[in-house]
């Protein structure tokens, strides 16, 4: 097999484009030099260096990334192996002040679910050291369009519900910082479209909002600055619609079903439509830089070697491909 | 601890807060289920052993609570409710909710350790006061079940507290602290005696009630309850630092 050529990938978490959020400076509310985080064997995190100021940017990465043990370095959860971070210019893990400029909506499902609605968000609001708790979690159970009159116990919320009283009890103290682990998790689209908004007006105010999520789409709604993470390495940062652009411009893979693969991959090398190919006993496995004219070249290819084409099929048209690209880049 | 500026919230607020949440959620009808009908099993004991001879009645009341009610009652309740306040929140991931909070960690443990205490002492009092009562204890004999009981609970509540956020599974590792520990150790010998923390109740127990305990080497009602003060506030204190450095999940 022959290999691609080298597009103009990122280098190893590398900014993107222009408004990166790996910005250093007087603007940066959260800063992560360096950090690595080990469970025994197992490496979650791996030498991640970034820095986010206000707005919204979004931690993309795919299930088992790292995202999770990231967010919760930044809350001060848990302790990084190696490195810094800071949330403010403080440490959340031993300065009891910055833990309270800090709201955090956690992946978990867990809640106290025997309280209603209004009273988790209360004790969230009083544990935040807010004289008027009460008054405080019916805004923000309202600001997530929840009624702050329902009785229920939140063992009988459904999913939606829950994780928006989780981002009430996120932002119900008013933080400098918000923290969202998936937040969008469990939403309808009306929910997730509201949610999105409420999001953006959070920035908007100059709050620093950090949005993990593993879906391409969501993130292309939550913001334009992002951070990918895959393998627990940031393999890239920057504009959104960068990235929505290496997608386009990397290497494809596609697999052509054939009953003479043998010839067909000399003839689709020799044409230029295959960057790269690998020979199967009944398919040929294609690397492309350019899907289209790959598409549009085999068939008569395979009417010229009277070929009989069974099967055209994208074997990397997901996101999972553009993480593996990346780390593959780096 | 640093602290850069924002709010923060008082300890005795932190207390309180700590307290109502954990023990909503430790409350649980399983468990109450569960060691009220032990509670009554053992109370059914009591009654099964007492004797028609008056004093010796008294004395046998006395052995059954130093023995089954202080060694065992006592402390696996009191585990059951200790190890859950603040490890099982960890486990099932709500320990963030008091976390991630502007509040020292001491008054979280005192709040999740006075929430504990507060469903643990009444159905440990219960069964070792009514068992002992069944088996034809006199009013010194029970005061002294009960006092010595109420302090065995803060001993043992804080110390499983404290085990509960070093290991995981502590309902295992406690059972198995009580067993061995508390119960196969100090028979081989005084020194291994000293170390149980059923030494200092049984001391107690034997010391209030005016009744020789058999095995027990009694040290002075002083000491006892010194030694166990000591152990609460030291386990309290460990409890504090080791929440500041748990992995939260």
């Amino acid at each position: 097999m022959t290999g691609p050529p080298e597009p103009a990938a990122p280098a190893a978490g590398a900014p993107l484009g222009p408004g990166a959020p790996t910005a250093t400076g007087p603007g940066a509310l959260i800063e992560v030099v360096g950090v690595s985080k080990s469970f025994g064997d197992i490496v979650a995190v791996s030498d991640v260096t970034f820095s986010v100021g206000p707005g919204v940017t979004a931690l993309l990465g795919p299930n088992g990334a790292g995202k999770s043990t990231l967010f919760r370095m930044l809350c001060g959860l848990t302790a990084p192996t190696a490195g810094k971070v800071r949330v403010l210019g403080a440490d959340a893990r031993h300065d009891r002040g910055v833990r309270g400029r800090i709201g955090l909506v956690p992946q978990q499902d867990a809640l106290f679910d025997r309280m209603g609605g209004l009273e988790f968000v209360t004790v969230a609001a009083v544990t935040e050291g807010m004289a008027d708790g009460a008054g405080a979690a019916r805004r923000a159970l309202e600001l997530v369009q929840l009624a702050p009159d329902d009785k229920r116990p939140l063992s009988t919320y459904s999913k939606g519900m829950r994780q928006r009283v989780k981002v009430a009890a996120a932002v119900v103290h008013d933080p400098e910082v918000l923290i969202l682990d998936e937040p969008l998790a469990g939403l309808d689209p009306v929910q997730r479209r509201r949610m999105i908004k409420l999001l953006h007006g959070l920035g908007d105010e100059g709050r620093c909002v950090l949005v993990s999520s593993h879906v391409l789409e969501e993130v292309s709604r939550l913001g334009s600055r992002i951070l990918v993470i895959a393998q627990g390495r940031l393999v890239a940062s920057g504009d959104y619609r960068d990235l929505r652009e290496l997608m386009d411009n990397r290497p494809h893979r596609i697999q052509v079903s054939v009953d003479r693969p043998r010839p067909f991959a000399a003839a689709l090398v020799e044409s230029g439509a295959a960057v790269g190919v690998s020979v199967g006993p009944d398919s040929v496995m294609v690397d492309t830089l350019d899907v289209t004219g790959l598409s549009c070249a085999l068939a008569p290819l395979a009417r010229r070697l009277e070929a009989r084409l069974e099967r055209v099929a994208p074997l990397d048209d997901d996101l999972e491909s553009v993480f593996r690209y990346l780390v593959e880049r780096r | 601890m640093t602290a850069t500026a924002g709010r923060s919230v008082a300890w005795p607020r932190a207390l309180a807060v700590s307290y109502r949440v954990l023990i909503r959620q430790i409350l649980t009808p399983g468990r109450l289920i569960g060691l009220g009908l032990g509670g009554a099993v053992y109370i059914l004991i009591g009654w099964a052993v007492r004797s028609g001879d008056a004093t010796v009645r008294a004395a046998d009341a006395a052995t059954l609570a130093s023995g089954a009610g202080l060694a065992t009652i006592l402390p696996v309740f009191t585990l059951i409710f200790a190890t859950a306040v603040l490890g099982q929140a960890n486990e099932d991931g709500t320990l963030v909710y008091l976390w991630l909070r502007p509040m020292d960690r001491a008054p979280v443990v005192l709040g999740g350790l006075t929430a504990a205490l507060s469903l643990a002492v009444p159905l440990v009092l219960a069964p070792v006061v009514g068992g002992a009562a069944a088996a034809g204890a006199d009013a010194g004999v029970m005061t002294a079940a009960a006092a010595s009981a109420l302090l065995g609970a803060a001993a043992y509540g804080a110390v499983f507290l404290a085990f509960s956020l070093v290991v995981k599974r502590s309902i295992l590792w406690g059972l198995a602290y009580i067993l061995i520990w508390e119960n196969i150790a100090p028979v081989f010998g005084d020194t291994a005696a000293r170390l149980s923390l059923r030494n200092y109740t049984q001391s107690m127990m034997a010391n209030l009630s005016g009744f020789d305990l058999e095995g027990l080497d009694p040290v002075a009602t002083p000491v006892a309850v010194l030694v166990l003060a000591a152990v609460a506030v030291g386990a309290v204190a460990l409890a504090s630092a080791r929440l500041s450095r748990l992995d939260v999940a």
